[in-house]
């Protein structure tokens, strides 16, 4: 009879918690229907690990299920972002902004309203600030209030802290991709390439269907030149995403580095044809134009950028291409007063008021225009002095390819005014990293001449000549390799 | 630290706890689950990538590859770290389960594993956790056989501890062999149910030495080392902890080192040796049938299980032989069963023998009370939509709950139907502890509990002896019953009885030398079957032992002989106070385990109950004894004068000193009527009241004739007669008569053969009164001389009984003696008679060195005055 009445009372308990914590799930649960729930569980899984296809498909069969479903709604909608879907993008978006404002519960509205107000079209946009500030102190680990707070952070500038908060992120959800890519650049920017190459991995890993992964790890093998690599990377990214326009512009970038201009420029003129008239044509003209600067390409970088100038006058670049090239005209002046007016109107906007960062950038980007019209006057002193400048100032926030193309000028000023010994160095800096660029392999080989380091002259020719082994033959670097390689073989210094 | 005993102490105290009914149903409980989990769980199919790893690190690093004999092979290899698998970063075993579940085996999915320091991408082909069906069956027979049989010796054992043992060694091998069916998996379950597995063989090892060091009988080696249990197994917990830390932090992961598998292998040898031991060593020939069978299933188990399975494949590492190995070790459960079931041993009930379709039936109604908790668990639940698995296990064990008196009653009415007086055991033990308590007749109680047995075992005879009052402790009487169905047969009837079956001739009287000793040892049933007794018997004893042995064979042949199967010692601490012999049953009936716990109970209470009417016995004999003393010195004190006569020039007087026992003391002062006084001094043979009658008619005699006879030689002839003829002979007194004329001072007197009383005259000589016969009432014939003499003033007769004499100083050596009295009398002569008293009195006292005396001293004394004191006193008296 004890244990009868015992094993009543363990199963009243047991019966009680049990419908209790049933309960309590229902009131978290996102919807009546399981199936719903679980597909909509799954999908927005699926869209953190960037498997935005097989998101779509289950987000959409959740919605099918549960038309209420407003969690679901805002992942499609993003997946759709993602996917570059604009029409399909604004549909879900309208839905998710009319279901979360029928949310009952406050903690998943709020969620919804931080998620609606990542996407610049949303009207809670405006309420980001204060939703995050809530949510931040009632549920700190949750992963969209993480992301948000990782985004904020990296509006800060503080690399370290950005990357800790992603860092964050990972912990939390293994598998939520976008926050590898963050973290993959992060360390690339910090130098630590092995370390990106392993995050843009693990992306790829996640996201084997998305082409940005690919771009990503493009982008790192790029940087090392690893142009092999990178090339194999960016065609899977086509292969995936043939719109994947980014990719493409690298793909062009890579041949333009290893001395392949005719088929470069082929891929990046075909390129500017296919996206003409749409939205991502003023994209791919920048990225276009920076190819060409990269690439020494000064003819076709004057046809670009008079273009751009001409199509697109109110863009933040404009101004900048403006006075370069009235300096390039020989209206420095001129080209100065645009510049220095443009500057004025930058330096009073908040970007730059809030953020050092912002700062660096426009303050770097002036003392290279600057130098450029310096380099241009003949005046090698004030060149390398604004190089330096720059140098110093974007060092910290700027891609490694433009830093290098800094260095690069740094380095031909100091040659300039004679003091080669200070430019191989800084070449050499650059060559540690990338070894194959051909303008920096030339003026290396040059300064090495210049103090008759023949050995190291010629090492540095052959790293050239290997670098341009699928160059085009008439390319004229090939002839200024050439040329010192003759003058190597007599032994002569270059007076 | 501790001092040693209290460790023992309290290490035996964690032992019972751990050796409790509580803790074995748990473990049972605890272990079954596993093995079902194990079981269902090997019959899924699950995708698995082969591989074994680091449970403790933070990435899933791979150790090894479980060789694929079929199948494409798989890329990974040891020293691979996962990063990633399908489409999900893998951090956590949990981790790598949850993605591998969206697969299935035959699909081929990427991994992202990290080899060399270099991320890369790898396509896994997936197979299946599934174990092969042949092994399947295999291993989940043989863990049937070992659940099977270990609950069934369990549940039917009363808390023997070799049941017990046996018990959790079943349990391990089912563990072992359904956890063995386990593959390298990342699927927590799976992972547990290994560990579980690992446990098993670590700790099987050590149960099974511990159970052959106590089974058949406990080894002289765990009674002199009491650390040796615990120690047995420290080793195996001391390489499991070994094992599991290498799960987590070490480089060898799921796998059991060669040097564990040797340590563990050498606790087999050793089990066997016990085993072995135990087989050799007995002299029993019945005994050793007995373990015959388990010895040899035990061998043929365990030496293929340490040849195929420890040796060739765990340290030589050649696959393929697990079946080799461990297809024998069914040999152990069956073995063991037969055991069971034919000489019950373990002390198990042998349910199925008996009946096996009351198995089926209780089979049936376990099935029907589960099948019906789960229809009526799921209606239920369907009554509470949303309900989580808690609601729904609260509601099954609602369900449960509910049903369990349906069940318990369905069982308990089989148990009725099949097994009656199983279902009466609690209700008869507690009618005997009520009752035969109650009876302090022996006769009376143990009859009472013959006829009780006889009826509720159904038996058609049975006899009761017990311990032959005053014997040697050997030989036995039966009590004589008689009882209408004649269960207690005599000798003399030696024809068959209504059962088919020759009556049991009990013998009136029986002796067991070599049995006795054997049952009072060990207190248990004794079967008096001995098969190859004539074998032995045949033989020459050479050794104590064997000679010990045969004569308890020929005992057992008498006994055997006599119709008697089962005898049941009654014992109480340590002595063999009876026994039940029980017959042949009719039929192929042969006593349950139920039955003999029964008798055995009731032998206990009747070996007390025997030894409480004895104690009872005793007790009223002693309080006989007391009120006897007490009416003995009744008459004794009634025997003695009130006052003394105190006649002209003589002072007399006297002192009797009572023991505790009383005695036949006796003195007397008459005054007769010429004026002569007659003083008497007598000592009875024995005490109590048989001595105080005699000395009582000793009173009356010679106050009768006192004044008839002026002889006091004549007077004792004449009582000597007197008092043979109405005594015993062994009954007789001696005695002093003296006659004293106090205005001649002529004393006439005659002994019958008391001690001679002390005669010191006033100038300190002494002289002994001597003349006389024999002691009154030892023969019929005699006569007594009588001695003359004439006291002069200061003379002092002393007369007195042995009791004086003869008390004995402290360390018993010495007699007070006639020597030292003297010496006492003479120095104090002078005085008057109380004070010689007192100094003998304080002299005796001292050299007693003791206040009770060990038998009763009396003591008169004459003495004559001088003239000028008798004048005194005369003119007192005047």
């Amino acid at each position: 009879m004890k244990w009868f009445i015992i094993a009543l009372a363990a199963a009243a308990l047991l019966v009680g918690v049990g419908l209790v914590a049933s309960g309590t799930q229902g009131e978290v649960r996102l919807s009546r229907d399981p199936e719903a729930a679980a597909l909509c569980e799954e999908g927005t899984a699926d869209m953190h690990a960037l498997r935005l296809r097989a998101a779509i498909d289950k987000l959409g069969r959740s919605l099918d299920a549960d038309p209420s479903l407003a969690e679901a709604a805002i992942s499609l909608a993003w997946a759709y972002m993602r996917l570059g879907e604009r029409q399909n993008m604004k549909r879900e978006l309208v839905r998710a902004d009319s279901l979360t404002s029928l949310l009952a519960n406050d903690q998943r509205r709020l969620v919804a309203q931080l998620r609606l107000s990542a996407f610049p079209t949303s009207r809670f946009v405006a309420m980001y600030d204060s939703v995050y500030d809530i949510l931040k102190v009632r549920i700190p680990d949750n992963i969209y209030v993480l992301e948000a707070g990782a985004v904020r952070i990296a509006q800060t500038q503080d690399d370290n802290l950005t990357a800790e908060a992603w860092q964050r992120i990972i912990e939390r959800n293994p598998n939520y991709a976008n926050a590898y890519n963050m973290l993959g650049y992060h360390e690339m920017k910090r130098g630590n390439f092995d370390l990106a190459i392993e995050y843009m991995q693990k992306y790829a890993f996640l996201s084997p269907e998305l082409a940005n992964p690919h771009d990503s790890l493009g982008d790192v093998y790029m940087v090392l030149g690893r142009y092999e690599d990178a090339e194999s990377q960016y065609h899977a990214a086509v292969k995936l995403q043939p719109d994947f326009y980014f990719s493409i512009i690298n793909l062009g970038r890579i041949y333009l580095a290893r001395g392949e201009i005719r088929r470069g420029l082929e891929i990046l003129e075909a390129l500017r044809t296919h996206v003409a008239g749409s939205d991502l044509e003023v994209t791919v003209d920048r990225a276009v134009i920076a190819a060409y600067r990269r690439s020494g390409l000064d003819d076709e970088l004057a046809t670009a950028t008079a273009r751009f100038i001409d199509r697109y006058p109110e863009q933040d670049i404009t101004p900048i291409l403006r006075a370069i090239r009235l300096a390039h005209a020989g209206r420095a002046a001129e080209g100065k007063a645009i510049m220095d007016s443009s500057l004025t109107v930058r330096r009073t906007e908040a970007v730059y008021v809030r953020y050092e960062k912002a700062r660096q950038e426009l303050e770097g980007t002036a003392h290279m225009v600057e130098a450029m019209m310096a380099d241009l006057d003949g005046d090698g002193e004030r060149a390398a002095a604004a190089w330096s400048k720059a140098l110093d100032l974007i060092s910290s926030v700027a891609s490694h390819e433009d830093i290098f193309f800094v260095k690069h000028r740094l380095a031909a000023s100091l040659r300039a005014t004679k003091r080669p010994r200070e430019a191989a160095s800084i070449l050499d800096s650059v060559v540690r990293i990338n070894p194959r660029l051909p303008e920096v392999l030339l003026l290396k080989a040059q300064c090495h001449l210049d103090v008759a380091e023949f050995e190291s002259a010629a090492a540095t020719l052959a790293q050239l000549e290997a670098a341009l082994a699928k160059a085009d033959r008439d390319l004229p670097i090939l002839a200024e390799a050439a040329a010192l390689r003759s003058r190597l073989g007599g032994g002569a210094p270059v007076p | 630290m501790l001092p040693l005993r209290q460790q023992t102490h309290a290490l035996s105290g964690l032992t019972r706890r751990l050796l409790s009914r509580q803790a074995h149903l748990a473990l049972g409980a605890l272990t079954l689950a596993a093995v079902l989990f194990s079981g269902y769980d090997a019959t899924r199919t699950r995708p698995s990538d082969g591989t074994v790893w680091l449970l403790g690190r933070p990435q899933l690093a791979v150790l090894d590859v479980v060789p694929r004999p079929q199948g494409p092979a798989t890329p990974l290899r040891a020293g691979d770290i996962i990063v990633g698998l399908g489409s999900s970063i893998v951090d956590s075993p949990q981790s790598a389960a949850n993605e591998l579940r969206r697969h299935s085996p035959g699909e081929r999915i990427d991994y992202l594993i990290k080899r060399d320091g270099r991320q890369l991408t790898v396509t896994v082909p997936l197979t299946s956790t599934r174990v092969d069906l042949q092994d399947y069956a295999v291993n989940v027979i043989l863990a049937v056989i070992y659940l099977v049989i270990g609950f069934a010796v369990y549940l039917r054992s009363q808390d023997d501890r070799p049941a017990a043992l046996f018990f959790v060694l079943c349990l391990l091998f089912g563990l072992y062999f359904m956890t063995n069916l386990q593959a390298a998996s990342y699927f927590l379950g799976a992972i547990i149910a290994q560990n579980m597995g690992a446990f098993a063989r670590f700790m099987l090892p050590a149960v099974f030495l511990n159970f052959f060091l106590v089974f058949p009988t406990k080894k002289l080696v765990l009674l002199r080392h009491p650390f040796l249990v615990p120690l047995l197994y420290l080793v195996p917990w001391a390489l499991y902890l070994r094992f599991t830390l290498d799960q987590f932090l070490g480089d060898q992961g799921a796998r059991i080192h060669a040097a564990s598998w040797i340590v563990l292998g050498v606790f087999y040898m050793c089990g066997l040796a016990a085993l072995l031991h135990a087989y050799f060593s007995y002299r029993d020939p019945l005994m050793r049938r007995r373990v015959r069978i388990l010895t040899v299933g035990t061998l043929a188990a365990v030496v293929p299980f340490l040849v195929f399975k420890i040796g060739l494949e765990e340290l030589s590492f050649r696959t393929g032989l697990t079946r080799l190995g461990a297809l024998p070790l069914a040999a152990i459960p069956i073995s063991f069963g037969y055991c069971v079931a034919r000489y019950q041993v373990l002390q198990i009930d042998v349910l199925l023998k008996r009946n096996l379709s009351y198995g089926l039936l209780t089979f049936a109604i376990w099935g029907s009370f589960l099948g019906g908790a789960w229809w009526l668990g799921s209606r239920a639940l369907t009554l509470l939509p949303g309900a989580g698995p808690l609601a729904a296990a609260g509601i099954a064990l609602a369900v449960a709950a509910g049903l369990w008196p349906v069940r318990r009653q369905a069982q308990r009415a089989l148990d009725v139907r099949f097994y009656h007086s199983r279902d009466n055991l609690a209700a008869l033990i507690e009618e005997f502890s009520k009752e035969v308590p109650r009876l302090f007749h022996r006769e009376i109680m143990l009859r009472w509990v013959g006829s009780r047995l006889q009826t509720v075992l159904d038996l058609p005879s049975l006899a009761v002896y017990v311990v032959t009052p005053g014997g040697d402790g050997t030989a036995y009487a039966r009590v004589s019953l008689t009882r209408p169905r004649s269960p207690y047969a005599e000798s003399s009837d030696p024809e068959p009885s209504d059962t088919g079956l020759p009556r049991a001739r009990y013998p009136e009287h029986i002796s067991l030398p070599g049995l006795a000793r054997h049952l009072a040892r060990h207190g248990e049933p004794l079967w008096t079957e001995a098969p190859d007794a004539d074998q032995a018997l045949g033989r020459q004893a050479i050794t104590r032992e064997q000679v010990e042995l045969l004569a308890r064979l020929q005992e057992h042949r008498v006994l055997a002989e006599a119709g008697v199967e089962l005898l049941i010692p009654m014992v109480l601490q340590g002595r063999l106070m009876g026994l039940f012999a029980l017959p042949r049953r009719p039929g192929d009936g042969e006593y349950q385990m139920h039955e003999l716990r029964l008798l055995t109970i009731v032998a206990g209470q009747v070996a007390l109950q025997i030894e409480n009417t004895r104690l009872y016995a005793e007790e009223a004999a002693k309080l006989r004894l007391e009120e006897e003393v007490a009416m003995a010195r009744q008459i004794q004190s009634r025997l003695l004068p009130r006052r003394l006569p105190s006649p002209a020039g003589l002072e007399i007087d006297a002192v009797n000193i009572s023991s505790k026992q009383v005695s036949g003391d006796y003195y007397d002062v008459i005054e007769r009527q010429d004026g002569r006084l007659a003083v008497v001094i007598a000592d009875v043979s024995g005490k109590g009241v048989p001595a105080s009658i005699l000395a009582s008619n000793l009173q009356a005699a010679l106050r009768a004739q006192c004044d008839m006879c002026d002889s006091p030689g004549l007077l004792l002839e004449r009582i000597n007669r007197q008092i043979h003829a109405s005594t015993d002979p062994q009954h007789f007194a001696t005695l002093f008569l003296a006659m004293y004329d106090p205005i001649s001072r002529q004393l006439v007197y005659s002994s019958g053969g008391h001690n001679p009383p002390l005669l010191v005259r006033a100038d300190g000589r002494r002289e002994l009164l001597c003349e006389g016969g024999l002691p009154l009432g030892a023969f019929d014939f005699g006569t007594y001389d009588e001695g003359r003499l004439t006291l002069e003033p200061g003379d002092l007769l002393f007369m007195y009984t042995d009791g004086l004499t003869e008390t004995k100083d402290p360390d018993g050596d010495e007699d007070f003696g006639e020597t030292r009295l003297g010496d006492l009398l003479h120095s104090e002569r002078d005085q008057v008679l109380a004070d010689i008293f007192a100094a003998i009195t304080r002299d005796l006292l001292r050299f007693r060195g003791r206040e009770d005396a060990d038998d009763d001293i009396t003591m008169i004394g004459l003495k004559v005055t001088t003239v000028e004191r008798m004048a005194m006193v005369g003119g007192q008296s005047a």
